[in-house]
């Protein structure tokens, strides 16, 4: 049972980055809307591709791919490393708002709450998923 | 009256601590709540209530550009509050389905909120001005006018019934990952 959630999750991971990545090179319009719910999208803080902008913006992006490693390489999640992570987070925005903005130490931070956060993300959804097939079974 | 768990002395009622022994001893009143017996509801519409309202405020529903933010910060109240039932005994799918339930009430409710905002309170002066910062972007045209589309005076239909939908995708789905995020760092319990 977990298995195939576990690869439909990592299908559903890779086709949201290729949809970052393809939206400007096939000007996507739907999937600019879709992401503008969840990201600021400025022009500025984004990667480009072929003169426009990627879906999503530099971090999220970075979360996005760390997100995608992490399902593919990490298996146990590491509860005290999400924590780590998300304080490394927070850290660098306070920095970036306050005293030196810099984009590599934005993708790292990024990629590494990515990472850390998948395995624990994966296991809460397939938990979730074999709690409803067991719940429907016993019905 | 409650019994310590590790030498048996008669406990005050929702007392932590054995007052022979020094035990802690969770209440029996959360310790007796069987597995399986969550409530979900209450807290799910609590933190769809938070999370809808805080999505659909002007400028207040920027937050939600940094990763949904409002939309994992709802999840994250609902996983705690489900917490309270189990402290620490939360699983990783309470978190998920709380989460869950949270992102899709709250899809509603910003749905329901944002009609009158756009009717009553939005003016072409605004919409103008949100446009003209579209156009910085580096996007294709066609994805520049369909974003402005959504940012109209009036009540449409099809627009609403749209912004539903991409609102209960991306609240649900946002709302589920700070769900489960929270119940991992409330939970002293290991995933199954």
């Amino acid at each position: 049972m977990r298995r195939p959630i576990r690869l439909a999750l990592i299908l559903c991971t890779v086709l949201w980055c290729l949809a970052i990545v393809l939206a400007p090179l096939f000007h996507l319009a739907p999937v600019y809307l879709f992401f503008s719910k969840i990201c600021h999208q400025l022009p500025t803080r984004s990667w480009h591709l072929y003169g426009e902008q990627l879906g999503l913006c530099i971090r999220c992006t970075s979360l996005s791919l760390g997100f995608l490693g992490g399902l593919l390489l990490l298996r146990v999640p590491n509860v005290r490393w999400l924590k780590i992570s998300i304080a490394i987070t927070a850290l660098e925005w306070l920095l970036a708002s306050t005293v030196m903005d810099s984009e590599t130490l934005r993708v790292l931070s990024g990629l590494l709450l990515g990472a850390t956060a998948a395995p624990v993300i994966r296991t809460g959804v397939e938990e979730m998923f074999v709690r409803a097939r067991t719940a429907h079974e016993s019905m | 009256m409650n019994q310590c768990k590790q030498c048996g002395a008669t406990l005050p009622q929702d007392s932590r601590f054995c007052l022979q022994c020094g035990t802690e001893n969770i209440p029996s009143a959360v310790s007796t709540t069987p597995q399986g017996e969550l409530d979900f509801l209450k807290p799910a519409i609590t933190g769809g209530l938070a999370l809808g309202i805080l999505s659909a405020i002007p400028l207040l529903n920027y937050v939600n550009a940094c990763c949904c933010l409002w939309a994992q910060g709802g999840g994250a109240l609902t996983a705690w509050l489900i917490n309270k039932q189990r402290p620490g005994g939360l699983k990783y799918s309470d978190g998920a389905l709380g989460g869950v339930l949270s992102g899709l009430i709250g899809a509603v409710v910003a749905t329901i909120i944002n009609i009158p905002i756009q009717m009553l309170f939005l003016t072409q002066e605004a919409v103008d001005a949100f446009r003209a910062q579209l156009q910085q972007a580096n996007m294709p045209p066609e994805a520049i006018e369909m974003i402005s589309r959504f940012m109209q005076p009036g009540f449409d239909i099809s627009r609403t019934l749209i912004s539903l939908l991409v609102n209960m995708v991306t609240l649900g789905l946002f709302a589920m990952i700070g769900g489960i995020i929270a119940s991992a760092i409330l939970s002293r319990k290991r995933p199954d």
